[in-house]
């Protein structure tokens, strides 16, 4: 049975050892030491996280972080203080598709953010130091949440307290950017999607859905893009904006 | 173990549920399109092209899953053409196909289709999903439907022919008969068990689809009375599924009479069970 255990770890999940659990606002920073099998994946794309000796029946989609200093993944103080603060997390992925940041640079790319969907940012700062993040920051206990994980690789971002949507049309009618990476909820999407069509500039969404699998099985993550039901796991979660005004 | 469940062999005794595993992705993702299973149950085939319920979709249930998720495929035509031809050059085993539809001529016009086609080993006809608006359950909670849809299936099918059945009816026991009476080879327990969330704005279903079912370690106990049911009426092989998560559960729904065990809700947290849990079986 030698060959069935191996073939057992091999597809995952993989267990990671909670190292630390740190308040953020009315978050909290779950410090991780991933498995070596285990890799954070590129910026918009997703682990299935749970706590096999937790309450939670089914795992979550949450986006890990490449610190500077380790891994992590940001979640609610509710559920850090049950199911996700470990002591150990079973980590499956990286899954689904993340930016394409082939065309991205400080210069020409914008990003947007609101909610967790700011858990996905630092990572393309890291890679594009400098690189301009208007912040959806409705709850004043997301700030520390941008303060912590963005460092130093996105400057001065600029916190949006209403709808990031005024800034950002503020932003395009320069007409320095030519693509938008934005991640948020649904209606954020929608709304940056709108905007960059009409300022004829690229846009890419990572869209949320509550999923059970992760991998395509369970059909459960229907969004619609391009006018019917897919898979968000799939076909996303980062999808092109023009594939959400169908 | 190498077994055989109605007609069909089997390498060893586990198998997916139909719609709870999608072996083009599982090929593409982890490279291994039905991992540690003897076979590959695909969703189930409707005559039509159908884009599944509107979200949302699913919801957590304590020590379970409630779905409604509305068979989204991409219809028979689709299937016979490109999905199975592909899906028998990466599955391991055989392949079940799943047959659902809305009227007797929906699901025997499948049944004939596959027929020919010996990329389909075996047939499960889908008797029982809770989550569309008419057949399936409609069928599957009535004696007499569910005998003439099998009789009639049987008369176009030299295949194995499976009949999936629920839980949420007055008597399963009466529903196996009919099954065994129509000249099914062997009965599948337990699809998702009725159940739903509720918008408490409104009343009604949460999901946007409306209905729902629940599967997952909750339904457990509800499979293994199916099984036990169906096992003292009828002389079918049964392969027993709903909520299995362990080696143990596997062990439980083969004493009450199952011949087979497929997984569901499991494998959405993880993809490698069925490797765990045969290890875990091996003597």
């Amino acid at each position: 049975m030698s060959g069935v255990v191996e073939h057992a770890t091999r597809l995952g999940p993989h267990l990671a050892r909670v190292v630390a659990v740190e308040p953020l606002g009315g978050l909290a920073l779950v410090r991780i030491e991933l498995d070596p099998r285990t890799d954070v994946g590129t910026p918009g794309q997703f682990h299935m996280l749970s706590n096999p000796a937790g309450h939670d029946y089914l795992p979550r989609p949450v986006g890990l972080i490449q610190l500077d200093d380790g891994v992590g993944f940001v979640v609610d103080q509710a559920s850090a203080a049950s199911d996700m603060a470990g002591p150990e997390i079973a980590v499956l992925g990286p899954l689904g598709r993340g930016f394409d940041l082939s065309e991205t640079n400080a210069e020409t790319t914008l990003l947007v953010a609101a909610g967790f969907g700011l858990t996905v940012m630092p990572g393309i700062g890291r890679l594009h130091s400098g690189i301009r993040l208007i912040a959806g920051l409705r709850q004043a206990d997301h700030l520390p949440l941008l303060d912590h994980v963005t460092g130093t690789t996105i400057d001065a971002p600029q916190v949006a307290p209403d709808l990031v949507t005024d800034p950002l049309i503020d932003a395009l009618a320069g007409g320095q950017y030519s693509q938008v990476l934005a991640a948020g909820p649904a209606g954020l999407g929608a709304a940056v999607a709108r905007i960059c069509a009409d300022h004829g500039v690229a846009s890419q969404i990572a869209l949320e859905a509550p999923m059970a699998c992760g991998f395509g099985a369970c059909n459960g993550c229907a969004v619609q893009l391009d006018g019917a039901w897919k898979r968000c796991c799939i076909d996303g979660p980062v999808v092109d904006g023009q594939r959400l005004l169908a | 173990m190498s077994i055989t469940v109605g007609r069909l062999k089997l390498a060893q005794p586990l198998l997916n549920g139909s719609g709870t595993w999608d072996a083009e992705q599982a090929h593409r993702i982890f490279g291994d399109a039905n991992p540690g299973l003897a076979g590959f149950v695909t969703k189930t085939i409707t005559p039509e092209p159908r884009a599944g319920n509107p979200a949302p979709r699913i919801a957590p249930s304590r020590q379970g899953l409630l779905n409604s998720i509305g068979l989204p495929g991409p219809g028979r035509e689709a299937f016979l053409a490109t999905v199975l031809p592909y899906l028998r050059t990466i599955v391991a085993g055989p392949i079940i196909c799943s047959v659902g539809g809305f009227s007797l001529a929906d699901y025997v016009d499948t049944v004939a289709a596959l027929e020919g086609d010996p990329a389909c080993a075996a047939i499960e006809l889908n008797v029982s999903c809770p989550n569309v608006e008419s057949g399936c359950a409609s069928i599957g909670g009535d004696a007499g439907e569910t005998e003439r849809l099998t009789h009639a299936a049987r008369q176009v099918t030299t295949k194995p022919l499976f009949v999936k059945l629920s839980a949420s009816v007055a008597d399963i026991a009466t529903i196996a008969k009919a099954a065994e009476a129509g000249g099914a080879d062997a009965l599948v327990c337990v699809n998702t068990v009725k159940a739903t969330a509720v918008d408490r704005r409104t009343g009604k279903s949460w999901f946007g689809g409306g209905g729902g079912g629940l599967s997952g370690a909750a339904i457990k106990p509800v499979a293994l009375h199916a099984v036990v049911a169906c096992r003292e009426v009828t002389t079918l092989d049964i392969i027993g599924l709903g909520g299995v998560e362990s080696a143990d559960d596997v062990r439980d729904l083969l004493a009450a009479g199952a011949c087979a065990v497929a997984l569901g809700t499991a494998l959405f947290r993880n993809p490698a069970l069925a490797y765990t849990i045969s290890a875990d079986l091996a003597p």
